[in-house]
């Protein structure tokens, strides 16, 4: 391709894969060649990772975000976008990327004791060297040598590193925590039971490795073709299985050991099928495994059923919401991916395991993006609703030619006064960050739209002030469709009508609704009930089985008085057997209507398991909840009411809800690199982008994917994980 | 407007991860970095980093490794505490006779299991055809499969009533050699390989023909094993064969 002219890029969205493609395609080595233009619906930036800033310039969220240490992509260009601005201006506040996070060592999870009550288990993951996007010169964090020797040193770890906080109360709530190890009583009887409890450790150690090492050579022994069947692989097996329910029956009625127990089972049964299925060898790599469903997959290599409905493992369903149409009966999580996310998050992360955004994940992602790309030269083109893609008439191509994207036909949501251009960032504490609501001032006839509450994000709201058709050539040479895969089918009905591989993409890449509720309460944790450190804690009651302690980003917002803590929780929304008809402009209400009521049912019913000084026995104490008009609770709003000042929504966009890895779904994604349309590549976490699960890192591997279709750059070697087996 | 000024996207080198054996084990260079002295833009070739030999000594040292760790784990958790607790006849819950009949346990199994494992490693190290099987993907190229057939100019033939697909990965060999193909295995365990696939010579052409027979009964699924050098038995590359229902 060699051009006088700039090569003109339409970029459809503006969450982290368009803007990933758009970082890569503007990088200052292309010298200006590509010309970037990203098209958003609405006032602001970032897809599923959008925030804004509401009253008291709180941070409200699609969700609970937390980037992973292992997100090796994201890091590496968000340390770039920092390090771009701070290079322009050193003194802006949260100049250094690290600033922008701060690390969480400590992963929860909530498990029924067998004791009764409930029992919330917090394992601190050590910091690990180097941090995620530094440049990798020395290993390869992805070789199987590495992995094994993670696996064995997580074996060991269990029993060192691993903090329980048991149920120290007859309550029924977990009221207080002491780490195991710590400061225990000297009585003979807690003594003995502490020495028995390590010899149970011992064993569990011994055995185990042996398990392992047997799986190992189960492996060799069945991988091989030829080899006749013996008695020794019969007895191994034999003896593989009798251990396994000796052990189970042995530490069952022990939370602790339990847990422990269970982890270990898992990381076999990961070995033993690894090995049984060939994994190594395949040139599929984990993929080879991704039609069984993840727990179905366990069993079959000998995890127990107690270790498959585990709370870790919950746990990571619950993470990775992978429940099929948001019913948590049906949890789905093809095999060989829910295996490659756990390696990579368990095993290669850098610095911290988690990494918590300082302030909004609008504020700390895509208000930096958003600043470079304008320093570049992008532009970013808001209330551009995208309407249709419309192919080239067949009749046209020439003998040979690949069929390409004519036209892209957009819905002006809204106009600018003056046919300006949309400034949408506010500063808030000296960071660059989105509102909740457009401004509407800057809008023509912005303030009718505001009373009549055009929802501009609204898949339901068609209103609109003009339309507008770009054309190839003229307005672009190549598309990145950068939106989530729930847009495809209102705007690629001609690629549909065409093509079957992007129906049977469209059929099977099934996508789930979430709910959120975000709590600013007056009262601290502890004086709520919780006594272990700040958390990210999953596995809990639905409907809200993840809660992340946001307590940090109290300093960033706008409260008088301040709130003494924050706390999000997230969950499916089971879908309605029906979906709605895009006429239902009523249905978003509906569903958010619907959140507040569960959010309600729960802060009256569940949290006290949580938090047990939050609740009495009449229900929630709704008064702890802060207002961020400032107003003291009186006796007539100290009810259910009080709720309404809090923040909760409904993920039920299309482009809102969350991508699914469901099993036998993943073979149907299409590549970012697939060529079938000419001047037409695809970029999001739905694409097959080689970490095929919902997520930040899948989202910009699939954008630099996205920018290669297109400029070749950057290289597929230089996408950490691609390659990754 | 025209339809010669409308732009054209490159062909991609390649559209799928590379996530065989090869890949797992390569050293990684990435982040846009090069090995010192190299220079920059050029990738390591695949395949030329670990020998499988190299890989098998370094599994089975870490699985010697894991053995001797719980082992010595298990013995030093099991003397400590007959130090403390010498055995006193039953006790009730977790002490006493429980104990000293778990260290008995513990112990046996651990000198049975260990000589087991011991025992049975040695036999697979010595065996070439379980350590041919373990050859699977190695030295799988990142190539595709039409540049392959294009560069060794192998037909296929495929007699099967069921649809199928067969992806060939052959990298190109600097000595000639004649290809042989291992039985085909599934990823389900419970079905039967694939053993009906070999190279064939025609009369007056230089070039193998792959031929691939699958039965009527055989169950849809992926395939997969190994082609190797009939010679040496040394594996030159992978086949894959994907039987469609």
């Amino acid at each position: 391709m060699s051009i006088d002219r700039p090569v003109k890029v339409a970029i459809i969205g503006s969450g982290c894969a368009a803007v990933a493609a758009a970082f890569e395609l503007t990088r200052p080595e292309h010298r200006g060649k590509y010309r970037v233009t990203l098209y958003q619906m609405g006032w602001r930036m970032g897809g599923k990772g959008a925030s804004g800033r509401g009253p008291a310039d709180r941070i409200e969220e699609h969700g609970l975000h937390i980037w992973l240490g292992f997100y090796e992509n994201a890091f590496r260009l968000l340390r770039e976008c920092y390090a771009e601005l701070k290079q322009n201006d050193p003194s802006r506040r949260l100049a250094d990327w690290q600033d922008a996070f701060i690390r969480e060592p400590h992963v929860g999870i909530v498990d029924s004791s067998r004791q009764g009550g409930w029992v919330a288990w917090t394992a601190l993951f050590p910091p690990v060297d180097g941090l995620p996007g530094d440049p990798l010169s020395t290993h390869n964090p992805f070789s199987l040598g590495n992995y094994l020797a993670r696996a064995v040193a997580l074996l060991r770890s269990l029993f060192l590193g691993l903090y329980t906080w048991k149920e120290t109360e007859p309550s029924g709530s977990i009221r207080a925590f002491s780490p195991v190890g710590e400061k225990r009583e000297s009585s003979p009887e807690s003594l003995i039971a502490s020495i028995s409890r390590l010899l149970r450790v011992g064993a569990l150690a011994t055995l185990a490795g042996l398990i392992e090492a047997l799986a190992i050579l189960e492996m060799l022994l069945k991988s091989t073709p030829t080899y006749p069947e013996n008695l020794l692989l019969r007895f191994i097996e034999n003896i593989a299985a009798a251990i396994r329910a000796q052990l189970e029956d042995f530490v069952i009625d022990d939370d602790e050991i339990r847990l422990k127990w269970q982890i270990i089972d898992l990381v076999i049964a990961i070995l033993v099928g690894a090995a049984r299925f060939r994994l190594l060898f395949d040139p599929r790599g984990l993929d080879a495994i991704n039609d069984y469903e993840c727990r179905q997959w366990l069993r079959m290599n000998g995890a127990s059923e107690h270790s498959v409905d585990c709370a870790f493992v919950r746990g990571l369903y619950d993470l990775a919401l992978a429940y099929e149409d948001g019913d948590p009966a049906r949890p789905g999580l093809a095999a060989g991916q829910a295996l490659r996310g756990s390696l990579r998050m368990f095993f290669t992360y850098r610095g911290a395991l988690f990494w918590k955004m300082r302030a909004g994940m609008g504020d700390i992602i895509f208000a930096p993006f958003y600043e470079v790309l304008k320093q570049r030269g992008a532009s970013v083109k808001f209330f551009h609703r995208l309407e249709n893609v419309k192919l080239v008439d067949p009749a046209k191509l020439a003998p040979g030619e690949r069929p390409y994207v004519e036209a892209l036909e957009f819905d002006v949501q809204a106009k600018m006064l003056g046919d300006g251009e949309y400034s949408p960032l506010v500063d808030v504490k000296g960071i660059p960050s989105w509102p909740s609501q457009p401004d509407y001032r800057q809008l023509e006839d912005g303030s009718r739209m505001e009373r009549e509450g055009w929802d501009f994000e609204s898949h339901w709201d068609r209103r609109k002030m003009a339309s507008v058709t770009l054309r190839v050539v003229e307005d672009f040479d190549f598309v990145v469709f950068g939106a989530s895969i729930g847009a495809v089918p209102h705007t690629c009905k001609e690629i549909l009508a065409r093509d079957e591989r992007w129906r049977a993409m469209v059929q099977q890449v099934k996508t789930v609704a979430s709910q959120a509720i975000q709590l600013w309460m007056n009262e601290d944790m502890k004086s709520v009930g919780w006594n272990a450190p700040t958390v990210t804690l999953s596995a809990f009651v639905k409907p809200f089985d993840t809660w992340a302690d946001m307590e940090h980003l109290i300093a960033e917002e706008n409260w008088r008085p301040q709130p003494k803590a924050i706390a999000y929780f997230c969950n499916v929304l089971a879908d309605p057997p029906v979906e709605p008809d895009r006429s239902d402009a009523g249905y978003p209400q509906r569903r958010r209507e619907e959140v507040r009521q569960n959010a309600i049912q729960f802060l009256n019913h569940q949290i006290r398991y949580l938090w047990p000084k939050a609740a009495t026995a009449q229900g929630f104490r709704w008064e702890i909840l802060a207002d961020p008009t400032g107003h003291q609770p009186t006796p007539a709003s100290c009810g259910e009411k009080r709720f309404d000042t809090q923040y909760w929504r409904a993920n039920v966009n299309p482009t809102d809800r969350y991508v699914l890895a469901l099993p036998g779904s993943l073979k149907y994604r299409i590549s970012p690199l697939d060529n079938t349309y000419d001047n037409l590549t695809i970029a999001g976490d739905w694409t097959d982008c080689g970490f095929n699960e919902g997520c930040v890192e899948a989202a910009i591997m699939s954008g630099r994917l996205a920018a290669h279709a297109i400029a070749q750059s950057p290289p597929l070697e230089d996408i950490i994980g691609y390659d990754h087996p | 407007m025209t339809q010669q000024e409308r732009l054209h996207r490159q062909d991609p080198k390649r559209s799928e991860p590379i996530r065989n054996l090869t890949g797992f084990l390569r050293n990684s260079h990435s982040w846009g970095e090069n090995p010192p002295g190299e220079e920059p833009g050029k990738t390591e070739p695949q395949g030329s980093s670990e020998k499988l030999d190299d890989v098998l000594t370094h599994g089975v040292h870490l699985g010697y490794k894991i053995i001797e760790e719980q082992i010595s784990q298990g013995q030093r958790v099991a003397q400590r505490l007959r130090k403390r607790y010498p055995p006193m006849g039953d006790r009730e819950g977790d002490g006493g006779g429980e104990i000293d009949a778990l260290i008995s346990r513990l112990l046996g199994l651990t000198k049975d299991m260990g000589t087991l494992w011991f025992d049975s490693m040695e036999m697979v190290l010595k065996t070439p055809r379980l350590l041919r099987g373990l050859a699977g993907g190695e030295e799988q190229g990142e190539v595709g499969i039409a540049s392959n057939l294009a560069e060794t100019h192998i037909s296929i033939e495929i007699a099967s009533s069921k649809r199928a697909q067969v992806s060939l990965n052959l990298p190109s060999r600097p000595q000639r050699y004649i290809p042989l193909v291992h039985a085909l295995y599934a990823t389900n365990p419970a079905f039967p390989p694939l053993t009906g696939i070999s190279f064939r010579h025609c009369t007056g052409s230089p070039h193998p023909i792959l031929q691939v027979e699958i039965p009527d009964h055989q169950p849809a699924s992926t395939y997969t094993g190994v082609v190797a050098d009939g010679e040496t038995n040394e594996p030159v590359g992978t086949l894959v064969v994907r039987v469609l229902a």
